[in-house]
């Protein structure tokens, strides 16, 4: 009863509040009625509909109400509002803007119009440069090219977050991109430099990131990846493209040649080039398959492995058409069809050929326990590149199975010449032939919900690589000859096998992955002298050995909508059986290692994404290492190890935070590494009295500690079409070495700053301005060294009429290392194309290295030295070609 | 699902050229672009679409509609004394690779002379009918002074909000473009629409550009409605569906789990605006 009491007084209670706030609110914004007509100069009526607004107070006061005149001109305003004056504004597109201002009480008003038609101002219709939308960026490639461009690589070079290295791999916001596709397919794989150097970014209508990229169809929101991927979107109708050119000149006599057709339907992707050139021009990068992304190797089975060979040059960082002296040849292949069911057949195949010749003068300093030794070489080198590469791939990318068998051949005969001249001459020739071929295998099946994957990797390779050279002093105590060959045959058999079963649990992914693998490998190397028709022991080496490796990993991820988290914990074993037939060294040892590693990602909102991931590896070293006899591996260096498998422990801990604003032109990712690693052996460097190095591994343990920061952003402001950008890295490694049996620290510290302005607004002309500060300090207990490196490039293009383009680029290298002289290098091209209007041909007419700028040094750093290469340069050239894109588009 | 897509196409084909009957209502002397992103089916994000709309705006009249179905009418005007069999195969070709949408499948006619009185002309998944909505849209909009914006490079908007056919919605206006018109059948404000979305943000139309028109006439058909209500189209755009479910019988699918797919993507076709 008393309840119900109280109930009903608090009932009342509420309707009193109610109706207290409800008088109040209408006292507090009491209505004001206005009635109002709108004439006009004859004082009629006006006859259309105009908007009136009431505003407060003033004209930029708070709209308080807003009607719109009949076909009498008449409107009513009902404005709430506790000011003391409102402001009418009457507007239309047929009348003079308004104002009329009269006191807040209920009133009719007319007020006077005057009849302009005027218009609102036009704003042009342009797609936005860079859309986003989910976990795919696109950008618009007329938004970015410039009038110079000819291939859609040239444009993607200057998209903000883009980078193309001279190798033509293309990275974004840091991190190597994952797959190139054109139109959704993967037609060439890792050969995409051969397409993007090539089509005509009038054939493209825009360039797609994907990022988050699951590239298997099947497992698209259950397995989650942090890769990035690009797709060329072509114009709609696109279906032949590709580039024409022929370019000769001199002086001495330079020529270019490239015919690169291409044919992209619905069904079938075809892509032919041969391309032939003198002039400088790398094509490399366009025919081999192997690239670096997500941490692994692709294309690994092609991967050829250099035993030995004449002194490598460092490649100074300067683009390759500067100082390449070539005679290159390209002939590929590439076609892809699909058929039913998802399923595509690939084939590629690729033949590549080069004649490159480099001059340098080397000055090298290593730094020895008591002493630092000084070496000045001038080299001629010659190097003679043979390679074909022969894929056939079966592709079943559908919703229900994922299926690939892809069959590889890779064929390489390269071979070497130098002349080395010191205080005597050397002539060193080197034969490095490499045969592969190989079955990949890969199946993943749902099953009940849960999926299966099968991986199957069957590789075989045989390398029989020399080098001959005459020794300038007495190498070895059991060499005493006028020539020496060193012989090394490996051949080796891997078969890699890989079963795993995933189960969704809720929000959860949990996996078992066993893993069976065999390796045999073939290790033989031998010193001939010529003299002697038998070889000394510690001349040879044969070992035969073969692993076989179980692995086991269980795995769990978690997902929801801001954060994955997985956690993995391998456990491998290891058992090798190795057979030494010269030496002592044959044992049958076996290792077991635990290898965890765990990752979050958190993307608290779709711009922003944070990832952090840690690792524990354990590996042992490769059981050739147990080879006791002596390896000559270059003219002036000689490898010994002693009969043990070295073991590293390596902690690496990876953190990054990406964000990317497409709409505001806005992209940043800050990344950080540290690894820790630990290692039982070291290799000792210590110099001969011949003055040939030997480098011989001892049991000594030893630690190495690497930080790595590096932080990109750049700004597009599309209003003036200009990117902004800064990247800078420095970079901390610590670790212990052992030179000449001392043991000591060493420690190198790079910096790196890298500001860029790029403009691309006036129709006339477009500028692009960038400058490189690199200071490298490196310091061990026999040497410290500062080495400070400073780039600049302007590049200005002007286009007086559409057809006609000017171009000036600029390059401003120079070095400065302590205590000697600094080294300056200044490089200019000059450019004029003609392109008739509405063809698609051009003519273009360079001159390049117009300074006629002879020398480029350029300092290379480690822990025992410090080698410091002049490297001759192409002399000034001019060289006029015809250019022409394939296919309807201009 | 390439076989849905083909007959989706042609649906959409038709329905382009299908209209040949027009009468000029008025001359277009602004024409408004808008981005508009939807979701095939509700609450499905992986269901999004993009396409481009277009506000034809005249002295009486303005005209709402997908740019390939205004493309289409221009053909037509362009080839209106040609007999329609000529006028059809010079059409075709050009309009083949520009699908109207099944759900922007319509035109919005607004009256200004009266206010509020919106005409909805549109076809559901049975192609060859057109329906005809004639009704007084009445919006209560409710202006937030305290929310400005600059969008579009440099129109300043204001913030409204509204309750339409089952959604709230949220519009930026722009009180310096005189003109009370917007997408689809959103009027009303002191000031051109430059954004509308729902609060769900299923439904998102955004002013693009705008261009000046020369005097070009804006058509509207004569051809034979049939007049329903909104709540009406509603319903036969869902009865629609059954119909074409059951053409679907008549198509060859490579399995059974093709033809549930298929059948799977017109049910989830459901994220028609009005959501009664």
């Amino acid at each position: 009863m008393n309840n119900s009491k109280e109930k009903a007084r608090a009932m009342g209670k509420a309707i009193t509040c109610f109706l207290i706030l409800f008088f109040s609110s209408n006292l507090l914004f009491s209505q004001t009625l206005i009635r109002g007509t709108l004439y006009g100069d004859q004082d009629e009526e006006v006859n259309l509909r105009a908007t009136v607004i009431a505003h407060a107070n003033s004209k930029t006061g708070d709209i308080v109400s807003y009607g719109f005149s009949n076909s009498s001109g008449h409107f009513e305003l009902n404005a709430k509002c506790e000011c003391d004056s409102l402001v009418l504004v009457v507007k239309s597109l047929s009348i003079v803007e308004t104002t009329h201002t009269i006191a807040n009480k209920p009133q009719s008003v007319k007020i006077p119009v005057k009849y302009a038609q005027h218009s609102i101002d036009e704003v042009v219709v342009k797609a936005p440069s860079i859309i986003s939308r989910k976990d795919t960026t696109t950008y618009i490639v007329s938004s970015f090219m410039q009038q110079k461009d000819f291939s859609v690589g040239d444009v993607i070079a200057r998209m903000p977050c883009f980078d193309v290295d001279a190798e033509g791999k293309i990275s974004y916001q840091g991190q190597p991109i994952q797959k190139y596709y054109i139109e959704g397919l993967d037609l060439l794989e890792k050969r995409y430099a051969l397409a993007n150097s090539n089509i005509p970014h009038s054939s493209v209508a825009s360039v797609e990131v994907l990022h988050n990229h699951q590239p298997v169809r099947l497992l698209e929101g259950l397995t989650e990846t942090n890769q990035t991927s690009v797709n060329i979107k072509l114009k709609r109708n696109t279906s032949l493209t590709g580039r024409l050119e022929a370019g000769a000149g001199g002086y001495p006599a330079i020529w270019e040649a490239n015919a690169t057709p291409m044919i992209f339907n619905r069904n079938m992707q075809a892509v032919g080039s041969w391309q032939s050139n003198n002039s400088g021009s790398d094509l490399l990068p366009q025919h081999q398959s192997i690239s670096i992304s997500g941490g692994s190797i692709s294309g690994a089975t092609l991967l050829k492995q250099n035993y030995l060979g004449v002194p490598g040059l460092a490649n100074p960082n300067i683009s390759k058409n500067k100082y390449l002296k070539n005679q290159a040849n390209l002939l590929t292949f590439n076609f892809l069809t699909k058929g039913y069911g998802d399923t595509e057949v690939k084939l590629n195949g690729s033949y590549y050929n080069d004649w490159v010749d480099m001059h340098s003068s080397i000055t090298s300093s290593y730094f020895m326990l008591d002493t630092t030794i000084a070496l000045v070489e001038n080299q001629s080198s010659s190097y003679q590149f043979n390679s074909l590469t022969l894929e056939a791939t079966l592709t079943q990318n559908a919703s229900k199975r994922y299926l690939v068998n892809k069959i590889s051949y890779g064929g390489v005969w390269d071979s070497e010449r130098a002349f080395i001249n010191s205080h005597s001459n050397q002539s060193v020739r080197s034969e490095i032939p490499h045969q592969t071929i190989s079955n990949t295998f890969e199946l993943v099946k749902p099953i009940n919900g849960s999926l299966f994957f099968v991986e199957s990797v069957v590789d075989y390779n045989y390398s029989p690589q020399t080098l001959r050279f005459s020794p300038n002093a007495l190498m070895l105590t059991d060499v005493n000859s006028s020539e020496i060959e060193q012989e090394i045959t490996n051949t080796n058999f891997t078969a890699h096998n890989k079963l795993k079963y995933s189960y969704p649990i809720k929000r959860f992914i949990a996996s078992s992955t066993l893993e069976v693998n065999y390796h045999n490998e073939g290790h033989r190397t031998s010193i001939n002298t010529f003299t002697n028709n038998e070889t000394a022991d510690s001349l040879r080496n044969s070992l035969s050995w073969y692993k076989l490796e179980t692995q086991f990993t269980e795995d769990i991820e978690y997902k929801n909508n801001d954060v994955v988290i997985s956690i993995a914990a391998p456990l491998r074993f290891a058992k090798y059986d190795i057979n030494d037939r010269i030496h002592d060294a044959s044992e049958t040892p076996s290792y077991l290692s635990f290898i965890p590693r765990a990752s979050v990602r958190y993307t608290p909102i779709p711009n922003l994404s944070a990832r952090l991931s840690v690792s524990y590896n354990q590996s042992i070293s490769s059981p050739n290492s147990l080879a006791q006899g002596s390896v000559i591996v270059s003219h002036r260096l000689i490898k010994k190890d002693l009969s043990a498998i070295s073991e590293r422990n390596a902690i690496r801990y990876n953190a990054s935070l990406t964000y990317r604003a497409p709409t505001l032109g806005l992209f940043s990712s800050l990344h950080y590494s540290r690894s820790y690693s630990q290692s039982n052996m070291l290799v000792n460097k210590s110099v001969l009295t011949s003055g040939m190095f030997l480098y011989q591994s001892i049991n000594k343990d030893n630690t190495s500690v690497v930080n790595n920061l590096s932080s990109e952003v750049k700004w597009y402001i599309s209003s003036i079409k200009t990117t902004v950008g800064l990247n800078a890295d420095f970079g901390d490694m610590s670790m212990q070495h052992l030179v000449s049996g001392k043991f000591a620290d060493f420690n190198q510290q790079v910096v790196t700053l890298k500001p860029s302005l790029l403009f691309n607004y006036s129709k006339l002309w477009s500028a692009d301005y960038s400058i490189e500060l690199k200071h490298i300090t490196s310091e061990s207990e026999f040497s410290k060294t500062t080495v400070r490196y400073n780039s600049q490039k302007i590049n200005i293009f002007m286009y007086p009429k559409p057809q006609h383009i000017l171009g000036l680029e600029t390059e401003l290298y120079s070095s400065k290392r302590e205590g000697q002289d600094k080294h300056d290098a200044v490089f200019a091209n000059l450019l004029y194309s003609f392109k008739p209007k509405g063809k698609r041909i051009s003519f273009r007419m360079q001159c390049r290295n117009l300074l006629n700028t002879s020398k480029y040094v350029n300092h290379y750093e480690d822990d025992f030295s410090i080698i410091t290469t002049q490297y001759d340069i192409r002399p000034r050239e001019f060289i006029f070609s015809v250019l022409m894109s394939l296919g309807r588009n201009r | 699902m390439r076989l849905l897509q083909l007959v989706i196409l042609l649906i959409a084909s038709t329905s382009i050229v299908g209209a040949q009957n027009v009468k000029e209502i008025d001359k277009v002397s602004h024409i408004f672009y808008y981005d508009y992103s939807y979701l095939h089916e509700r609450g499905n994000r992986a269901t999004e679409k993009n396409h481009q709309m277009v506000l034809e705006v005249g002295n009486s009249f303005s005209k709402f509609q997908s740019v390939n179905k205004a493309f289409a009418d221009s053909l037509f005007a362009l080839y209106a004394n040609e007999p329609p069999s000529v006028a059809v195969s010079k059409i075709m070709h050009q309009v083949s690779g520009l699908p109207v949408p099944i759900l922007l499948n319509y035109v919005v006619i607004k009256e200004y002379a009266s206010i509020n009185k919106t005409i909805f002309i549109g076809k559901t998944m049975e192609a060859s009918t057109l329906f005809k909505v004639e009704e007084s849209v009445e919006l209560s909009w409710e202006i937030d002074p305290t929310r400005d914006s600059t969008i579009l490079g440099n129109i300043n908007c204001l913030m409204a909000r509204t309750t339409y056919a089952g959604r709230d919605y949220i519009a930026w206006f722009a009180p310096e473009i005189p003109i009370n018109d917007g997408p689809y059948k959103f009027s009303g404000l002191p000031g051109l629409i430059v954004k509308l979305y729902d609060t769900q943000r299923e439904h998102m139309f955004s002013l693009n550009g705008m261009v000046k028109s020369y005097p070009k006439p804006m058509y509207v058909t004569t051809e034979k409605c049939i007049g329903v209500s909104s709540r009406g189209f509603t319903r036969a755009f869902e009865a629609s569906k059954s119909d074409f479910i059951d053409q679907l019988d008549n198509f060859t699918f490579s399995n059974e789990e093709m033809k549930i797919r298929a059948v799977g993507r017109v049910v989830n076709l459901n994220n028609l605006i009005e959501q009664f």
